[in-house]
């Protein structure tokens, strides 16, 4: 045991004194401090240029009316609808519109044709204008009020059933997926990032440690499994240091600002129920246990460090295939689907359709245990054919064994 | 204390890499395990610090299963190599507590070892930015640092430059009289003839030879014999003429003549001869035969 936390304190001190670590760990944080503090930023440089802000370039709207409507009224309705345009009237033809557009005289160009018909010519509509939308309402409204007093209704009448609004009240009694698939997205990525960044990283230790030839002194004064087990768990811990920090960081900006994010999707992130963050803690843990002790048997059969990446390769393929099947999974809602469920019980996708579906649907607390309990036997398994291949692999040098050396190996093991 | 195998044998698979091996090394003593490449001997090594199991026959220190907690090993690799990029400190520091010392008694034992090797100014250094020999006594202290009881030196001086050959040899002396057990592997003879008391021989696993150096040398036939003086090539003519039968090869140049016979007969036969003529002899002797021609001649036998 002393031994065991010999090497596990040496495994986390490499990693959490190594500058790409601290730099790392950082960047990230000033990233999300920075991310995090921006409407705050943006609303106090906004305060700051005051009221001329209001108007901004390309913000002009001209009208051209030919229509029934009186002209002082429709600019009277468009203004009070729309205050941050500047609107005024001009005349001409849709081509003389055109050509004012060019020569930027305007930004855009209303041009009434009609009681229902109208254009709007500008040089190009970018993705997040919604002015078209906006005018359209304005004159939709206006033409149906104007539709309805020709009716015999007054314009109190009207107005009445144009506002007339239906009560509603949505009761969902199982988790709100659409604010849940957002963390949900959010665990499921930290882990696979997890899994892949710390995973790779022990892989390539065991590598170093072997083909350094400093395994051949360590064999000596340590058991290999012993060694393997502190090797992981050090690294594990170094991850889950550096996910602490993130994640402190993030929650500290979150409520500095919390006043300026609004109640959109940065919130729903950060309303995660209190159950849903100690699963994803649990099994985050578990699938970068099974996923390490994968990458430090395939670390143990290289001899050499190039040949990692190409070693380490069948696993992290499967991380990522297990990944995107739960991500697409989730936007339709279907995270229960056939094959989410046999994800569940295949060791290597359980950890990601576990994740998935505890946090995204209701699974009852005896069937969270019991996946979980799963899970955990998962990993012990996995942890003892690892360790098996570990004490083999370590001083094994030359070729690397094919799949089938390996299953022989673990075989002739349980026979010794 | 004395550390003692009894017929172990590893196999590897179908392959036996280790077959009924058995020997004993003593403290106080050098014990030299010799063999060619792929002979046993690092898989036999590896046997007695426990990382593989013997499949069958016992290991024994003073004639009790080893107790890792009791007993320390220290071991130099073939292959030598430790942490590249690491501080020399820290790397030293991490394997001193995996053999259970505490962090003050390993930083006073390394700083004992990196000055007694000269070494100390390279504490604070990356091990690969050391030349490979400082790299080697970097790793020699290593295994000195934590006082082991055992020292398995495998291949030692390989890569050593002569003066740090000799700061080796003296402090694998000292190691000697202090007690300890020293078991040596190498291909170089001369070094493990000056130091070791008793050998092993491993051809394919097996014991090809083993036993006391010197008895080793005594029980080869006296079938070497030397003469210096200033009559050897009349000499050289009288044998060749007189004892064709008993002499197999004759080689003489300005000092010496060496005669090589059949049988220890011979040897009688000679002295015979040189006694009944009154030639002008410095000196006559029988020479014993090196521990590489031994070593050539116990492991050329099995080549196939």
């Amino acid at each position: 045991m002393k031994k065991f936390l010999t090497v596990f304190k040496f495994e986390y001190s490499n990693l959490v004194k190594s500058k790409t670590f601290i730099i790392l760990t950082l960047l990230v944080v000033i990233g999300a401090g920075i991310g995090l503090s921006y409407p705050r930023i943006s609303e106090a440089i906004a305060r700051g240029k005051g009221d001329e802000a209001d108007i901004e370039d390309g913000m002009t709207l001209a009208v051209i009316n030919d229509s029934v409507y009186d002209d002082e009224m429709v600019i009277n309705m468009l203004s009070s609808s729309m205050p941050e345009y500047e609107i005024s009237q001009t005349a001409g033809t849709i081509d003389k519109a055109k050509e004012m557009i060019m020569e930027d005289e305007y930004g855009y160009i209303l041009y009434l044709s009609g009681d229902n018909e109208y254009t709007i010519v500008t040089k190009s509509i970018g993705i997040e204008d919604s002015i078209s939308y906006r005018i359209n309402g304005i004159l939709l409204y206006n033409y149906q009020s104007y539709l309805l007093s020709d009716a015999g209704l007054d314009r109190g009448q009207s107005e009445q059933v144009l506002t007339a609004q239906l009560k509603s009240t949505l009761v969902e009694t199982g988790k709100s997926q659409t604010n849940s698939i957002l963390y949900t997205n959010m665990i499921v990525i930290a882990m696979y990032m997890i899994i892949i960044i710390y995973g790779q990283m022990v892989a390539t230790s065991v590598a170093t440690e072997k083909s350094s030839r400093a395994m051949e002194v360590l064999v000596t004064t340590i058991d290999p499994v012993r060694m393997m087990f502190g090797k992981v768990l050090g690294i594990g811990a170094a991850a889950l240091t550096q996910v602490a920090v993130i994640v402190g960081s993030v929650l500290l900006f979150y409520n500095l600002n919390i006043d300026y994010l609004g109640n959109g999707f940065i919130s729903t992130l950060f309303n995660m129920p209190a159950e849903t963050i100690i699963i994803s803690i649990i099994l985050v843990v578990l699938g970068f246990f099974v996923y390490a002790f994968l990458y430090a048997a395939v670390g143990s059969l290289v001899s050499r460090i190039e040949d990692v990446s190409q070693g380490v390769l069948p696993i992290t393929f499967i991380s990522i295939a297990s990944y995107m099947i739960v991500m697409i999974s989730m936007p339709s809602g279907n995270v229960d689907s056939t094959l989410m469920k046999i994800c569940t019980f295949f060791p290597l996708t359980s950890p990601y359709a576990l994740v998935a579906r505890m946090s995204m649907t209701d699974v009852g607390l005896l069937q969270s245990i019991g996946a979980i309990g799963l899970l955990l036997v998962t990993c012990l398994v996995i942890g003892y054919l690892a360790a098996v291949v570990y004490r083999l692999g370590v001083l094994m040098y030359g070729k690397p064994p094919k799949i089938k050396e390996i299953f022989k190996m673990i075989k002739n093991n349980k026979k010794a | 204390m004395e550390i003692q195998l009894n017929g172990i044998v590893k196999r590897f698979g179908e392959k036996t890499a280790v077959d009924n091996v058995s020997f004993t090394a003593r403290g106080g003593q050098a014990f030299g395990l010799l063999g060619r490449n792929g002979a046993g001997k690092t898989t036999t090594m590896r046997m007695i610090m426990d990382v593989f199991k013997a499949d069958d026959g016992t290991i024994t220190i003073d004639d009790e299963k080893i107790n890792r907690h009791k007993v320390k090993f220290g071991y130099l690799p073939e292959e030598r190599g430790l942490y590249p990029k690491k501080k020399i400190k820290d790397q030293l520091l991490y394997l001193a507590e995996l053999n259970d010392m505490t962090r003050k008694d390993a930083l006073d034992s390394i700083e004992k070892w990196l000055e007694k090797l000269d070494m100390k100014q390279y504490l604070d250094k990356k091990l690969d930015t050391l030349s490979k020999g400082n790299q080697q006594k970097i790793q020699l202290a290593s295994v000195l640092m934590i006082n082991p009881d055992i020292i398995i030196l495998d291949e030692p001086f390989s890569g050593l430059d002569p003066v740090n050959a000799s700061v080796l040899q003296n402090i694998v002396n000292d190691q000697i009289k202090e007690g300890k057990i020293v078991i040596f592997s190498s291909h170089q003879m001369n070094n493990i003839e000056e130091v070791c008391d008793d050998i092993i021989i491993l051809d394919e696993g097996k014991a090809a030879l083993s036993g006391n150096l010197n008895k080793i040398k005594n029980s080869y036939p006296k079938t070497h014999i030397q003469i210096s003086g200033k009559d050897i090539s009349k000499i050289k003519q009288d044998v060749e003429k007189k004892l064709s039968s008993f002499v197999r090869e004759v080689k003489i140049d300005e000092y010496d003549l060496d005669i090589y016979l059949y049988n220890e007969k011979g040897r009688d036969e000679i002295l015979d001869v040189i006694s009944k003529e009154s030639y002008d002899i410095d000196s006559f002797r029988v020479v014993k035969p090196t521990l590489n021609e031994i070593f050539i001649e116990a492991t050329k036998g099995e080549e196939k």
